[in-house]
């Protein structure tokens, strides 16, 4: 669904991504993770041609270069890390807005639009918050209410930038259910950036690590993510163990502990 | 989802603010040092569409409504519901709640060239609109054109300081003509407290084509302007070309603008009170915002011209005293209001 063929971003002078090539397959989740400034939201910027990148963009087999922003809107939803919540629009306008990419430069919003906005605010649960203005709402809803602009763009392309971010643990994993069960149930290709480790093992089909804007490692979570690896590219301490069926799980530890372990 | 919800216009508001307008249009014509009874000039009026029997009004009353009265409640009608749609055009695209049809140096460039017309020109400023309109229009493109070669990324905040660049220097260069032809500072100050008293049906004609074209266009970008609500980033995402929409946007405000002004004067406040007055009351979506503003924008002006008729008769005071007086307390009351909406 998406190829990037030595992708390279410049800015300010300096490569924040360098000669990144990946793919991701239609119908599966991969998330990117890597520390701050690793050049993850670049990548995505990239993509979604907020940055001028060198190299190839394919997203569903047509180059990137050749798509208009419509075009592209319509393969392809956006969720930023820091979405622009102007606070006196509703629940609903905001939903509605993701029917943009399909209504002319003049045109308005038609039943099939309203219904496909009415759709995806009841499908995130908030049916009883569409009359409501995004400015009243908590982060959780908030976050709700920009996926449900995305999935009304009926995109089969989701772009995430740490979408779990500035919430606690309990709206981050309502969120990612709420993704997945999006991803199952309509085959949704989705491409995520995210910080925590253990929450982008259990969601995430393939990872891919970045750092100082290179791919440094790309497969399966458990193949992905080992102790070494995490200490080298995130200078953290941790443990990596197996808990159950839910794939490999991080766990910092102090590091004047650890030091004490293996001194014997 | 309900309509109102969805940011859609209700047919109610369409009604009152109709409702609105027809009301203000007859005070209009019916207040003044001399009045003129509603029924009566109802009756006139339907008489000249061959709907009702002449001489309900005598000739001269008849007269003073249709001729003197008319031209100047129709051209305030124009003009409110212009700087009304204008500035609601202006705070969408710079997503500034503080922005009105002034910001990017129209009010200073048509004083400029109403100051230069009055001081140089032959025949009394016959040339004044003229000059008015196309210092008005020049000034704006000028900032426009210094905005969008200047700085990248920020394009909204370069803009913004290309119009006060412009602005500053052109209210500079007006200073310096003034003090130059003193004699000429009373009809300039004059222009720019703004007035309908002047107005003739010249004036209206002359006026009219700019100011409908200009409201098609404003209001055929009311949806994609909601977009324009989510920033330049997002709207690029959901496939808006953001740059095509803010210069057809604010070129549609700025010539709509300065034809307003270039005949009445700068009339201040409009451009800020009416949107924000109906963002309150009827909702934020520019679907309801922008033929909001213009129906009731038209109503305020006619509303204010006859109270500048009447506070002082048989003296008439400036209309842009008038919209100001009830302006600036209201633009302390919006800036309250948008800090609480914000934190």
């Amino acid at each position: 669904m998406i190829e990037l063929e030595r992708v390279t971003v410049r800015l300010g002078g300096r490569d924040v991504v360098e000669d990144v090539s990946l793919r991701v397959e239609a119908g599966s989740w991969l998330t990117l993770i890597g520390p701050n400034g690793a050049g993850k939201t670049s990548l995505l910027g990239a993509i979604s041609g907020l940055l001028h990148a060198e190299g190839r963009i394919v997203v569903d087999r047509r180059e990137r270069s050749d798509m208009s922003n419509r075009d592209l809107a319509r393969l392809m939803a956006i969720v930023p890390q820091d979405p622009l919540i102007p606070p006196d629009m509703t629940v609903a306008e905001f939903a509605l807005l993701g029917r943009t990419p399909y209504l002319g430069y003049f045109g308005r919003l038609g039943s099939a639009d309203r219904r496909a906005a009415e759709q995806a605010v009841e499908r995130l649960g908030l049916a009883d918050l569409a009359g409501r203005p995004l400015g009243t709402l908590s982060g959780g809803e908030r976050q709700r209410a920009v996926l449900a602009r995305a999935l009304a763009q009926q995109a089969p392309v989701l772009l995430l930038d740490e979408p779990t971010a500035a919430l606690d643990i309990g709206r981050q994993q309502e969120v990612l259910e709420l993704l997945a069960g999006l991803h199952a149930e309509r085959g949704l290709t989705v491409l995520a950036a995210m910080h925590d480790l253990t929450l982008a093992c259990q969601y995430a089909d393939r990872l891919a690590l970045i750092d100082g804007g290179r791919l440094v490692a790309w497969g399966k979570p458990a193949e992905v993510l080992s102790e070494a690896a995490i200490a080298r590219h995130y200078r953290a301490t941790v443990r990596v163990t197996e808990l159950g069926d839910d794939g490999p799980v991080v766990v910092p530890v102090r590091r004047s502990r650890a030091v004490a372990e293996a001194s014997p | 989802m309900s309509r109102a919800a969805a940011g859609e216009l209700s047919p109610l508001w369409v009604g009152a603010a109709v409702a609105a307008l027809l009301i203000s249009l007859l005070a209009g014509l019916a207040i003044g040092p001399i009045p003129i009874p509603f029924a009566g000039i109802v009756e006139d009026g339907l008489a000249h569409l061959s709907l009702a029997q002449p001489g309900a009004l005598s000739p001269l009353d008849a007269a003073i409504v249709w001729e003197l009265r008319a031209p100047r409640v129709v051209l305030g009608a124009l003009v409110g519901g212009m700087l009304a749609l204008a500035g609601g055009a202006y705070q969408a695209v710079f997503r500034n709640p503080l922005a009105d049809p002034y910001l990017l140096g129209a009010a200073a460039g048509a004083g400029l060239g109403a100051t230069i017309a009055l001081a140089y020109g032959a025949g009394g400023g016959a040339l004044l609109p003229l000059a008015a309109f196309v210092g008005g229009a020049a000034a704006a493109a000028a900032a426009y054109l210094l905005g969008a070669t200047a700085g990248a990324g920020q394009r909204t905040a370069t803009l913004l300081l290309a119009g006060v660049a412009v602005a500053s220097f052109l209210t500079a260069v007006q200073t310096f003509v003034l003090q130059q032809n003193s004699e000429t500072v009373r009809e300039v100050y004059s222009w720019i407290l703004g007035q309908l008293d002047t107005a003739d049906s010249g004036d209206v004609v002359m006026v009219a084509p700019y100011i409908l074209v200009s409201a098609v266009v404003i209001l055929a970008h009311r949806r994609v302007l909601d977009v324009l609500r989510v920033g330049d980033e997002e709207a690029r995402s959901l496939g808006v070309d953001v740059g095509r929409v803010r210069l057809l946007v604010l070129a549609a405000a700025t010539v709509g603008t300065a034809a307003a002004i270039s005949v009445t004067g700068l009339i201040g406040f409009v451009g800020i009170i009416v949107p924000h007055t109906v963002r309150l009351i009827a909702g934020a979506s520019y679907r309801v915002v922008l033929p909001l503003s213009l129906l009731f924008g038209a109503s305020f002006l006619v509303l204010a011209d006859v109270v500048a008729r009447v506070a002082l008769a048989p003296a008439e005071l400036p209309i842009g005293v008038v919209t100001a007086v009830v302006g600036a307390p209201f633009f302390a009351v919006v800036l309250r209001t948008s800090r609480l909406l914000r934190t």
